[in-house]
């Protein structure tokens, strides 16, 4: 029954689901590697690798190991990572010498990321709260070789308001989709739903506050909810004054610009849904929104 | 902290890194800890302790990240004060292979670079070079692969055959057992 509900939904939204195993990929370092070497390394180990289409330094991989215990792995030349969840930080765009705030950081897929791609120069601060969680992100950054990222452990909705950022990354806490857990239809509802959106309005306000004029903020999840989603982005337009960009992305699906009796903003659309069905990815969301004024 | 206590602690950490580097059999730890530590701070970088942790962070980052709440890491991690003890962190050894030459070392075939990396001494059947300034027993030595990544560091011993093993004191697998051990401890208390 849960499931026809949200199928109706996603209908709604001219979308639909397919059930499968997402394929294995991993994202190199060029911190630490060239691709070409990398690839070579883990091809004399017997493991198969295909270059992800749609994003650069990525492969897609078979191994009748883990590769998440390779004498590779452990010197930080790849990140094992979904291959949506290497987009936000490649929509950011951030340049080396920036500011550059990721407020839900854990466990650091993104933030090294970013650093790899600011070649380790200027400043990326990472906030995660939980003990566990901040520790886990500490050792990747430790093992891929970021130098110019400091992590704060507290509230992201607590960041001191005298910190100016040039970008941000908010890839917000989500309900998931289908494909992130077993049984996922089952397990959510509406409420929860809607309980998660009003935290992602509250952080993305926090966020606008954080901002310089001018600055970009990139908020992603992997829900393919529209209340976390394209409501989000609205309220950023709507209420916030943001306006939204192109994300740059030759995957994905533009975003709604209306639900059931919800209307967007029309500029809303020029966000992202990533539908597994279509992408071969999970589920994903991304926008790239500016500050225009304060 | 007073500027009195401010030189004691900067004292005690180059006495501890010194003391590092002088188990790894160099002839001139002072000169080596001048070159990399201080070396590097010189060059827009600055030694900042959180707890017992040392990290060299870009002066930028430091001074943007100062006075933020709930601070716990900065920068590239170098190591861990213990006591008087210095406790190297992985990029800590990495930075050191331009000196390698003047350092003991031992290169380990594959198989044993595997086993060495899984928390496992070298014996001597799986070392296909060694470097050795100071073989003293006791005295501590790099470990690096066939490609010389290094992959850690240990004790040099000796077995009964006067043949040379390292004891694992560290390695690069720490990175996965780490956050287990965290959990163990946690769950202990």
């Amino acid at each position: 029954m849960k499931k026809e509900f949200f199928l109706e939904r996603y209908r709604k939204l001219r979308g639909d689901i397919a059930e499968f195993s997402l394929r294995n990929s991993l994202r190199v370092n060029t911190l630490k590697v060239q691709p070409e070497d990398l690839k070579s390394r883990l091809e004399k180990k017997g493991v198969s690798l295909e270059t992800i289409p749609f994003i650069s330094n990525a492969f897609y991989y078979k191994a009748r190991f883990s590769l998440g215990s390779t004498p590779e792995y452990l010197m930080g030349y790849y990140y094992l990572q979904e291959a949506a969840s290497m987009l936000p930080a490649v929509v950011l765009g951030p340049q080396p010498g920036e500011v550059v705030l990721d407020m839900c950081a854990a466990p650091g897929s993104k933030t090294t990321q970013i650093c790899e791609l600011m070649r380790n120069e200027g400043v990326v601060i990472a906030v995660e709260e939980k003990a566990n969680r901040a520790y886990a992100l500490a050792n990747n950054l430790e093992r891929m070789g970021c130098w110019n990222a400091a992590i704060v452990r507290q509230n992201a909705l607590k960041i001191e308001n005298n910190k100016i950022f040039d970008k941000i990354l908010l890839d917000a806490p989500c309900s998931g989709n289908y494909l992130s857990e077993p049984n996922w239809f089952e397990k959510r509802d509406l409420r929860g739903i809607r309980r998660n959106s009003e935290l992602q309005k509250k952080l993305v306000e926090k966020a606008f506050s954080l901002l310089k004029v001018g600055g970009i903020l990139v908020y992603s999840t992997c829900s393919l909810e529209p209340e976390e989603d394209e409501e989000i982005v609205d309220y950023a337009v709507r209420v916030l004054g943001m306006s939204t960009e192109e994300t740059g992305l030759k995957i994905g699906s533009p975003a709604a610009t209306n639900f059931e009796e919800r209307e967007y903003d029309k500029s809303v659309a020029l966000a992202r849904r990533l539908w597994p069905s279509r992408t071969g990815t999970q589920g994903f969301f991304i926008a790239r929104l500016r500050k225009v004024n304060e | 902290m007073s500027s009195e206590d401010a030189i004691e602690g900067q004292a005690a950490v180059e006495n501890a890194i010194v003391g590092f580097l002088r188990s790894l059999g160099s002839k001139r730890a002072e000169g080596l800890f001048h070159e990399r530590v201080e070396g590097s701070i010189s060059r827009n970088f600055e030694l900042v302790f959180l707890k017992e942790e040392m990290f060299l962070a870009p002066t930028e980052l430091v001074k943007f990240s100062e006075g933020m709440n709930g601070l716990v890491y900065v920068g590239m991690r170098r190591g861990r004060i213990s006591g008087k003890i210095f406790i190297p962190a992985p990029s800590f050894l990495e930075d050191l292979k331009p000196f390698i030459d003047e350092l003991n070392y031992a290169v380990l075939n594959d198989k044993a670079s595997w086993l060495f990396l899984c928390g496992r001494d070298a014996l001597p059947n799986g070392i296909s070079r060694l470097n050795l300034p100071d073989p003293t027993a006791g005295r501590l030595a790099l470990v690096f692969n066939s490609g010389m990544e290094c992959l850690g560091y240990g004790r040099i011993e000796k077995n009964g055959e006067g043949d040379v093993w390292i004891r694992n004191l560290f390695d690069l697998g720490d990175f996965l057992r780490r956050e287990d051990k965290k959990e163990e401890r946690r769950k202990r208390q």
